[in-house]
């Protein structure tokens, strides 16, 4: 009785964990992201930048919230990093690995290699943990490191999709 | 239960069966529909051979064409398809896969392909799916080559064997 007890929390949990990563990484619908279809040479400028622009616009919100939590704004935090699965999710619906492949346009190439590489610093940032005790100066200075490289690949993220428009 | 163990008896008969049935004997030149790939086993070469402490290390080449490539760009490529997928199998029960490698791949349609492909085919005796070391093969000619189907469409074989000699 205990171990069936015990499996049926196990998959509870597992259910409401599976929930959660879903409602948190959910894309609507009629997301530009959405059934996007690869051709030989890849995507063209008016396939893909609609759906930047959804990804441009999530990375507004992830670097307004990161600054916001880099100032110990817990609800930033949390904000921000529902911001980041929401980038996360962007990025797999409109093809994963495949943005980071060569097309044809390579300034559509080059926008996705600073949306992704903006990307890799919010997670370093989210996965450093800011400590209250004789850590505290280095994980924080660790922190600010990954915001400060993030915030600049974001900065030209968005001039690169601004001037792709 | 009796009745359940005997229809799961069945079943697994009926499987077994099925997979023996399915496997299609090929030869050397002729074309193997297989998924989005038509292709054929061109040539088949004694690699090298050389002795370390644990013994002597053998290679069998198999090189194969790829004449149709219908997967969509961005996908799949030969060797992702048939990740070991393909193995030689020797009278004494020995068995040993490999993947194959494009070769002098270029890049095309976000991958990197090519239409001739290597099977290198390396073993010594702690290699997997060597089981009799003492009787395993030593010649192309003591191998059944056996290529899995990765996706089987219409009347596609689910195996195709041949032997090499």
């Amino acid at each position: 009785m205990h171990i069936l007890a015990r499996r049926r929390h196990a998959l509870v949990a597992c259910l409401i964990s599976v929930a959660a990563t879903g409602c948190g990484s959910s894309i609507p619908s009629d997301s530009a992201c959405r059934n996007l279809t690869y051709k030989e040479q890849g995507l063209s400028r008016s396939e893909y930048l609609p759906c930047a622009g959804e990804i441009v616009t999530a990375l507004d919100e992830l670097e307004q919230q990161s600054q916001a939590a880099s100032r110990g704004d817990q609800e930033a935090r949390s904000n921000g990093r529902v911001a980041l699965r929401r980038v996360n999710a962007l990025m797999d619906a409109a093809g994963g690995r495949n943005l980071l492949e060569r097309w044809d346009d390579r300034a559509l190439t080059d926008l996705n290699l600073k949306i992704s590489n903006a990307v890799t610093h919010y997670q370093a940032f989210y996965m450093v943990r800011v400590t209250e005790d004789q850590f505290a100066a280095q994980t924080r200075e660790a922190a600010a490191v990954e915001l400060s490289a993030a915030s600049r690949r974001y900065d030209e993220a968005r001039s690169t999709y601004r001037r792709l428009q | 239960m009796s009745r359940l163990r005997s229809a799961a008896f069945a079943a697994v008969a009926a499987c077994a069966l099925s997979a023996c049935e399915s496997t299609t004997v090929s030869a050397l030149g002729e074309p193997i529909e297989m998924g989005a790939y038509t292709f054929s086993v061109i040539s088949v070469a004694q690699g090298r051979q050389w002795e370390s402490a644990e013994g002597p290390y053998r290679e069998i080449v198999v090189r194969i064409r790829v004449d149709r490539d219908s997967t969509a760009p961005f996908t799949e490529t030969f060797s992702s398809s048939f990740i070991n997928s393909v193995s030689i199998v020797d009278d004494a029960g020995n068995s040993i896969g490999t993947t194959p490698a494009p070769v002098e791949p270029v890049y095309t349609a976000g991958r990197f392909r090519s239409t001739y492909y290597t099977c290198l085919f390396r073993y010594s005796r702690s290699s997997e799916g060597v089981r009799d070391f003492a009787r395993i093969g030593t010649r192309p000619r003591d191998f059944r080559l056996v290529i899995t189907n990765p996706a089987r469409q219409g009347g596609q074989p689910r195996r195709v064997a041949m032997h090499l000699g």
